[in-house]
Order: C-alpha cells, then structure tokens, then sequence
C-alpha cells in the first residue's frame, strides 16, 4: 500500500471578542497532548508543521489587502502534513489529533498532489 | 531543571510553566519596574501561548527559560519603544540590559531565586490586606490564573480578580523599588505569616477538592524553601516553619476518607503517613533549634512533631503537647491555643482537668459563637459527666458547623447525653 500525503488544514474561530487565555497550567496540559498525539502516530504525522499568526496579506489583481480575513468567521491556524495509505487512515489520525478538542475548529484534510 | 524537562514524558515536568511564568514575572518586574507589573504578566502570558504552538509542533527548546524569556522580553522591549509614555521604563532596560537578545544565563538563571524572593517580599506588602497578599502572591509568584485562585481559595473569581487589580494598583502607587527590597528583617515576619496562611488555606479547609488545594501546599512549602536559600532570611523561625509545613504535609493525603470527609487525629491511619516528609520536618526543626529563638513556630512544629512521632492516638505523649500549647499561647496569645490546650490535658489527665483549664479564658466578641470552640468545650462536659452543660454547647455548635458531616456528629453526641 503507497503512502500518500495529507496536508490537514486547522481552521479555528476567529475570537469574537475577548476570550480567557488559558492558564499556565492548561497551557502545558494542551502542549503535552500534541507531544502525546505526535508519539501515537510517529510513522503518520510526517511533519507537525506550525501555527500561523493573525493578520496576513491578500494580493489580488495587483492591489494588496491587509487583515482581510478579520470578517471571516474562522481562519486558518495552522498545519501538519500527514502519511497515510488512504483517507480513512488519515481520518484515523485526524481524529486524534488535539485541535479537535478546540470548540469550533475543524480540520480540513487534502491529499497532496506530488506533483 | 532542563534535563528534567527533557526526561519527562510530556517534555516538561510537572507545573514547570506555571512555575516558569512565576520566575519570569519576578525577573521582568525587576527589569521594567512594579508600576508594568500587568505588561509584563501579559507579556509572559503571551511568550507562554507562543511556546505552547512552538514546543507542541517543533519539541522543546534546549533551554526552554531562557526562550521563553527573550520572547517576553522582546515583547516588552518592542512595546515599550512604541509608547512614549513608558519611555522612563524604556531607559531602565537600556541601563540594565543589552539591546540585542540578551545572554540568558545572565539575566535569567542567574539572579533567579533573587528575583523571586524580590518578589515574595513585595506581595507581603503591610499596606495590603493579607487576603490580597495572597491572591497576589498565588497570582504573580505561583503562576495560577483568576479562576483557579477561587477555585483554591474558595472564593468568586470577581473577587479574587478585585484583590489582585487593588493590590498591583497598591504597588503601583507604592511605586516599590524592587532593585532595593525593603528592610528583611524588617518584613520578614509578615512574609512568614503569608507564607502560613497560604498554607493553612490548603491545609484547613474542611471542603473544596482536596487535591486542587494540595497545591496551596505545596506553593507555601516552595516559597519557603526559595526564602531558605536567602542568607539573610534562613534564619530559625523560617527553618521552623520549613518543619512545621513538611511535618503537616505528611498527613495531608490522610486528612480525608474516600468520600472526602475531614477525618480527625484519631481516625487516621498513621500508616500512611508520609514517612520521608517526616523525617524533613523533624531535620528543619532540629535545625531551628539555635540562637535560644522559640517563636510561634517553633511551637507550632514541635506540636506537629509530636504528632507525627507518637505510634498511636492513645499513645500520644498529651503532657509535653499540653506545656507546647501554654508556650504558644505565651507568644501568641489566643483563646484557640487555650482550647488545643485543653483537649490535649484532657486526653493526658481526664476531661475534667481539660474543664478546669479552661476556667477564665473567654472568646473575644470576632468569635463568638465559633462553633469548634461550642463542640469542643461540649464533648469534654459530656465525657466528664456534666449532660445538660454539654447539652447546651452542642447544640449551639450543630447550629453552626458547616458542614453536615459535622452536624450529624454533633447530634449523635447530643443524644448520647439524653441517655
């Protein structure tokens, strides 16, 4: 069975308004489950990728745009690149993977074209 | 600390980012100055968020202290250079520190205990109520976060957050210079007392969940220790108070049955109390044993250690612990001492005699109708045969005991005067 690759967008809420940051403590809790997810699925999750910061740049037809995604009701937080021999086996691992956990995010699964 | 953050399962040990964010608050109040003291809890608190995306996705940096505080630092730097009105603070960094990243050894780990003791010594502010005190202290120093204060303290969040803006804004006005601490032997005492409180806090309340406030413990016991490593304040009482924590702390896991109800002295299973914590309380009391200093504490942890020494309840030595309680109440005088004197003189020589010493000690208006003081004083009129005078008191106290454990104790004690 080949592997493919999976690229899992994590598209989170924009904070409406201002949240309660979490504590030091949960902090280190969230941290431990990534650590925890990355060592349950070492042979899938191929690259861990990043986050991304807020804001950004939009450049269409030459004009340059800024914080344009502010009205967008969620944004793209992050990413991971995952091996997996099928869709299902990458939902496997999706469905594991701790930004499920955050209310509102979703992950949104594409299989890399290789080309 | 970094290689027991890389042996650890998770990458980190246990509370090591709340603990870390205590230490960089500490080291950056220093730096900025007590009137920034809300920046720089921000900043610390957003170089925490980065090192949760960082550390989750690329693993923890070699020296995860000193990453987090460039990331803090930088922060503030940067904000600081954008507000003119902080341009006083602004110079202070350029005196104090490079402009580039600074060497982390330097400024982090190397005055590190300093700075937190720095700090310690500027929540035990006198001008500040002692519940604010703590708030701060459990707030700055300990790294929790508003909501888990009152889940610790038993209190709302509204409240904990108005002690904590009250005290910064204190400070702020106080305008403390951290780079030169007050006197310490001067506010020595009040750190102690802060120190106790917060401890007593974890250790005495007879509800809330056990484990959560544990941690109220533990944070005294750390504070303490970090004061220990001072010259100037390991000075006897402080060794004495390290004793009296360690010496409690080995019977907190045995305070509570499984379905979480206070159990007493008498009902606990001495088995499972913490033998090693013993033995580092009767160490640190034994070393406070110089310079002919008895304090409050010394008293208190000698009583504590005869607790933990004595095979069984019965076995108790009740005398010494009964002369331990009279030179507290002479340092310390307070009518809870008397009656601790009391139940201790009346396991030694009979209820009766533990009746008579009571005679002339009276409670003060702030504690009138204590119901302990009404329990206790009724359950030694019913064990010396005096049923009606035991009657009154007990009833008075399962009135008001707060919980119903309690009550439903005091009512069986009631009946069994009726017959």
């Amino acid at each position: 069975m080949s592997q493919q690759k999976f690229l899992f967008l994590y598209r989170v809420p924009t904070a409406d308004g201002p949240s309660t940051p979490p504590s030091p403590e949960e902090m280190q809790a969230m941290m431990s489950t990534w650590a925890a997810w990355k060592a349950q699925f070492k042979d899938q999750v191929v690259d861990m990728g990043d986050g991304l910061k807020p804001g950004g740049r939009q450049l269409a037809s030459g004009v340059v745009t800024d914080g344009a995604f502010i009205e967008s009701k969620e944004v793209i937080g992050g990413y991971s690149i995952v091996a997996a021999a099928s869709y299902d086996e990458a939902l496997t691992v999706a469905r594991a993977c701790p930004i499920t956990h955050m209310p509102g995010a979703r992950i949104e699964i594409r299989e890399l074209a290789g080309l | 600390m970094n290689e027991a953050a890389r042996e650890s399962p998770s990458g980190l040990v246990e509370h090591y980012f709340r603990h870390a964010y205590g230490r960089l608050v500490a080291t950056l109040a220093r730096r900025f100055g007590l009137a920034s003291l809300q920046r720089v809890e921000d900043a610390v608190q957003e170089a925490l968020l980065s090192a949760l995306t960082a550390w989750s996705l690329r693993g923890v940096p070699d020296d995860p202290g000193a990453w987090l505080y460039r990331v803090a630092f930088n922060t503030l730097r940067d904000q600081s250079r954008r507000d003119g009105a902080w341009s006083r603070a602004a110079e202070r960094v350029r005196e104090v520190a490079p402009t580039e990243s600074p060497a982390p050894e330097a400024t982090f780990e190397g005055d590190l205990d300093d700075d937190e003791l720095r700090m310690l010594f500027v929540c035990c502010d006198a001008r500040l109520p002692p519940p604010s005190q703590i708030a701060l202290a459990l707030k700055v120093l300990c790294g929790f976060s508003v909501r888990e204060i009152a889940l610790r303290l038993l209190t709302t969040e509204a409240n904990v957050y108005k002690r904590v803006t009250r005290a910064r804004e204190a400070l702020r006005e106080g305008a403390l210079d951290l780079d030169a601490p007050p006197d310490v032997t001067e506010r020595l005492p009040a750190v102690h007392a802060v120190l106790y409180l917060l401890f007593n806090e974890g250790y005495c309340a007879a509800s809330g969940d056990a484990l959560v406030r544990r941690e109220l413990c533990e944070e005294a016991l750390r504070l303490a220790h970090i004061l220990l490593r001072h010259k100037g304040c390991d000075v006897p009482e402080t060794r004495a108070l390290v004793g009296l924590f360690h010496l409690q702390s080995a019977r907190l896991s045995t305070r509570v049955d499984a379905a979480g109800e206070l159990l007493t002295l008498a009902e606990q299973d001495r088995t499972q109390w913490d033998r090693e914590e013993i033995l580092l309380g009767l160490r640190w009391l034994h070393a406070s044993a110089e310079g002919g200093v008895f304090s409050r504490y010394h008293a208190e942890a000698a009583i504590a250690a005869e607790h933990a020494l004595a095979p069984s309840f019965d076995a108790t030595r009740w005398e010494e612990i009964a002369e331990l309680y009279t030179l507290l109440d002479r340092r310390l005088p307070s009518p809870l001492h008397a009656l601790n004197r009391a139940v201790a003189l009346a396991e030694a020589r009979g209820a009766q005699a533990g009746i008579d010493s009571l005679e002339g000690v009276r409670l003060p208006p702030g504690l009138a109708g204590y119901y302990l003081w009404d329990a206790v004083v009724g359950d030694l009129l019913r064990r010396a045969g005096h049923p009606a005078q035991a009657i009154a008191y007990l009833e008075r106290a399962s009135v008001a005991a707060p919980t119903e454990a309690e009550r439903a104790l005091l009512r069986r004690r009631i009946a069994s005067c009726g017959g």
